[in-house]
């Protein structure tokens, strides 16, 4: 464990040496700020493929085994639905930026379709909305803009995302998504916030009301924070960096809360044990969830702090 | 005027019991959003505030946590009307409707946001004084509003003209792919109630009397059953009517009589046809279902193609159950009686007579039997998805436009206003308007007349719902965030039926 130690007196010298305005005094009523909020930005990198226009094209994805935030999937189990969306206005650049981003609105999208996979595939003719069969080769013509297939898990996390161009002296008509199909880059930034300094071995509560932003640089709406989180990591604080998706993995302990509103005691934590507060070892990391945004991402993270 | 809680037997602190006798620091009450009851009437300081009169009041939240309900005795019978301010927004003063003369009442705040700190009032005034000389006030108490369903999306308001839009509240349905809300949206793009109902709902609609919001579950097959929800806004039971073939809309009766959708089929050349049609079902108060139209009435189907097969059939149905008239909207005229609904087989409006069952007339843009006959060098009725009777010879309507053809497969959908000219037959557009982004909706989409003369559009696919004036200017725009989409819904200019407290 002396490998620990170095760590959080590094936290602790972040808080001296003035990275932010450090409270004097740990919280037990924690306002958080933005100060406090990590950064996070990804550069997404995404396949796309010219195919017949109007064809009933074939999608598969028999050798994918990671998502695209990097957890292993089985191909045939875990994707359960694949989505197919028709943004007229926005270049396959534009879509990238707005995914890995999350500011694509639903009006970007003329067209959003669904197939429940047969084993490993979906052809176009087999998307519909509600039940209702739209003919979606009869819209997949060239010049409808940039045509997105994502393959999405049973929470909606996108394991794969392509695009699909229609070209009308484009033979191709099946496409295969693999690991390499789209790929995100993720840099998170954790020595500009401010930690929480929080007492040692006492639970605490957090109110999230004062953010304006999250960690992706957008507007908050803090009626979109659904879940709080809670851990210790046993690497430094960089390491999140890798692990800002995989936190309920590799954080150890853990404890998660379903949360509504801006506050929530952290006595009300569920994990393994009750939670007691911090202690001295690893990087303790609270993260703060919207499960129902497109990027699973934390809306806020930051590290929490002893004296 | 100073006042004591115990002496008023009000609550010493209007929150969540766990806090009240509690050693809960204050600083944590503040943060929880409960607050001391005042020294002194805040919402409106000019109204004198009688001890005496008020033997209880107690707010509590509602299932949906941004509905506050309050709930009140007097010692006298008394009108009265809830005074209540967001503290956030401290110099907005709002008011509900005036209940009738008695010695309780109740009556539910809505149109709040989540998460936000409520001070509210009891107004008391003797019946009949409508001068409000002899006002007298309860003492303030607050209570924080709770939070909303986080499968919400975000809204993002695009376009906000404040002084050119039609202040209002869009009740709507958001359809997501797994699960579907009804929801109230404010005048600034905020949701400030939702609840979770069965998935989808298409249509989400306050009812007549104010008390409850309506929704509909449609059915998948033909023969399946679809359902009618009855959510109460503040407390109460949710109730269910299954409507058997009932789909897609529906419309409630000033009455409360329910008119929706329903699906029937016909056989034809020699029963080797097999064509879905539609009906209306009409389900009264007391539970009686009845169909009241039958477009297999007032229609013979052209039998010179095979129509697309539909999605709504029951298994390998044979004959194939054939797409036909496709009916997706319905809408009521209560001046007329009338019922107005739009068909995809003939490009159709259809003015229907409530009490007879019997086509009032048909309004169409492509030839064939009609009635009314567009006069337009523009398309102005294509897949129509949403009519409504403006004034007796006045038509407003959406049409998704040719999507899907290989025509034009990325149509701009559009609104048009189409005055229907009886010296020459002919119905002439006075409005035709799409989106300068061109959004596409081959899913519902709906436009509507509101108050002051603004109409907005539900382009339910995209998410989007826009308000525009009689200069085609949007003045409202609010999107959702990708992945959610909107149903059906309607305008209110308030939230508040003042005959039903």
């Amino acid at each position: 464990m002396a490998s620990r130690a170095p760590r959080s007196i590094r936290i602790a010298a972040l808080v001296l040496a003035g990275c932010g305005p450090a409270p004097a005094e740990p919280c037990t009523l924690c306002a958080l700020t933005d100060a406090n909020n990590y950064s996070w930005s990804g550069a997404l990198e995404v396949q796309q493929w010219q195919l017949q226009a109007g064809a009933d094209v074939q999608l598969s994805w028999p050798q994918l085994t990671h998502d695209l935030y990097g957890g292993a999937l089985d191909p045939a189990e875990d994707v359960e639905r694949v989505a197919l969306l028709a943004m007229p206005q926005l270049s396959p650049a534009e879509v990238t930026e707005g995914l890995a981003s999350d500011k694509l609105l639903a009006s970007d999208a003329a067209l959003i379709v669904f197939c429940e996979p047969d084993g490993t595939r979906c052809p176009l003719s087999d998307f519909e909305l509600f039940g209702s069969d739209l003919d979606v080769e009869a819209y997949f013509v060239e010049d409808t803009g940039t045509w997105v297939a994502a393959l999405l898990t049973a929470d909606d996390t996108i394991a794969s995302v392509g695009f699909l161009l229609p070209e009308a002296d484009s033979l191709l008509t099946e496409v295969e998504f693999t690991d390499d199909t789209s790929t995100l880059t993720v840099a998170v930034d954790l020595e500009s916030l401010t930690p929480v300094l929080v007492p040692a071995d006492q639970s605490f509560v957090v109110d999230w009301s004062g953010l304006t932003h999250d960690g992706l640089g957008n507007d908050l709406s803090i009626d979109t924070i659904d879940r709080l989180l809670v851990g210790r990591l046993d690497g430094s604080p960089d390491s999140l960096e890798a692990e800002v998706y995989d936190l309920d993995n590799t954080a150890d302990p853990v404890w998660t809360l379903d949360v509504s509103g801006s506050s929530a005691d952290l006595g009300a934590l569920v994990g393994e044990t009750a939670f007691g507060g911090i202690d001295g070892e690893g990087s303790w990391v609270l993260a703060l969830y919207c499960t129902a945004c497109l990027n699973p991402a934390p809306r806020f993270a930051t590290l929490l702090a002893s004296p | 005027m100073t006042f004591t809680a115990a002496k008023l037997r009000l609550p010493p602190l209007s929150c969540p019991g766990t806090f009240r006798h509690s050693r809960v620091p204050v600083i944590l009450l503040l943060l929880a959003g409960c607050q001391p009851a005042s020294d002194g009437p805040v919402v409106d300081a000019d109204c004198p505030v009688d001890q005496d009169l008020f033997a209880s009041l107690a707010p509590r939240l509602a299932p949906v946590e941004t509905v506050v309900v309050a709930a009140w005795e007097t010692t006298e019978a008394v009108e009265a009307r809830v005074l209540y301010v967001d503290t956030n927004d401290p110099d907005s003063t709002l008011s509900t409707p005036w209940s009738t003369s008695g010695t309780a009442g109740l009556i539910n705040l809505l149109g709040l946001r989540p998460n936000r700190t409520i001070e509210l009032q009891i107004e008391a005034r003797g019946a009949g004084d409508a001068t409000d000389s002899e006002r007298r006030c309860s003492p303030s108490a607050t209570l924080p509003t709770g939070s909303l369903p986080s499968a919400l999306p975000e809204t993002v308001v695009t376009t906000f003209d404040e002084g050119r839009d039609v202040l209002g509240w869009h009740t709507v349905a958001v359809i997501r792919s797994d699960d579907s809300l009804a929801t109230i949206v404010d005048a600034e793009g905020q949701f400030v109630w939702a609840t979770e109902v069965a998935s989808p709902v298409f249509r989400a609609t306050l009812s007549v009397d104010g008390t409850a919001m309506l929704s509909n579950q449609p059915a998948d097959l033909w023969t399946g059953t679809g359902t009618l929800w009855r959510t109460p806004l503040g407390e109460g039971d949710v109730t269910r009517i299954d409507v058997v073939g009932s789909h897609t809309d529906f419309v409630e009766l000033p009455d409360g009589t329910l008119a929706t959708l329903g699906w029937t089929n016909r056989l034809y050349a020699d029963d080797t046809r097999n064509l879905l049609g539609d009906t209306i079902i009409e389900v009264s108060p007391d539970g009686t279902q009845t169909i009241v139209w039958d477009i297999f009435d007032h229609f013979v189907p052209s039998l010179s193609g095979q129509y697309a097969p539909s999605p709504a059939a029951v298994g390998d149905e044979q004959p194939q159950l054939e797409e036909w008239s496709h009916v997706n909207s319905i809408s009521y005229d209560a001046a007329s009686d009338d019922y107005l609904v739009t068909g995809s087989f003939n490009h159709s409006v259809m003015r229907i007579d409530r009490g007879t069952g019997d086509m009032v007339w048909t309004l169409t843009d492509g030839g064939g039997a009609t009635d009314w006959q567009v006069n337009s060098e523009e398309r102005e009725l294509e897949l129509p998805h949403s009519a409504q009777l403006i004034d007796d010879h006045t038509v407003l309507a959406f049409s998704r436009g040719p999507v899907g053809s290989e025509a034009d497969p990325a149509a701009c959908a559009w609104v048009t206003e189409l005055a229907l000219d009886d010296s020459t037959g002919a119905a002439n557009p006075l409005l035709h308007y799409s989106s300068n982004d061109c959004v596409t909706v081959p899913f519902l989409g709906e436009a509507r007349r509101i108050d002051g003369g603004n109409t907005t559009i539900t382009w339910s696919p995209a998410g989007r719902i826009s308000q525009i004036d009689a200069d085609l200017s949007v003045v409202f725009q609010v999107d959702l965030d990708l992945g959610a989409a909107f149903g059906f819904g309607e305008w209110s200019a308030d939230l508040y039926r003042s005959d039903d407290l």
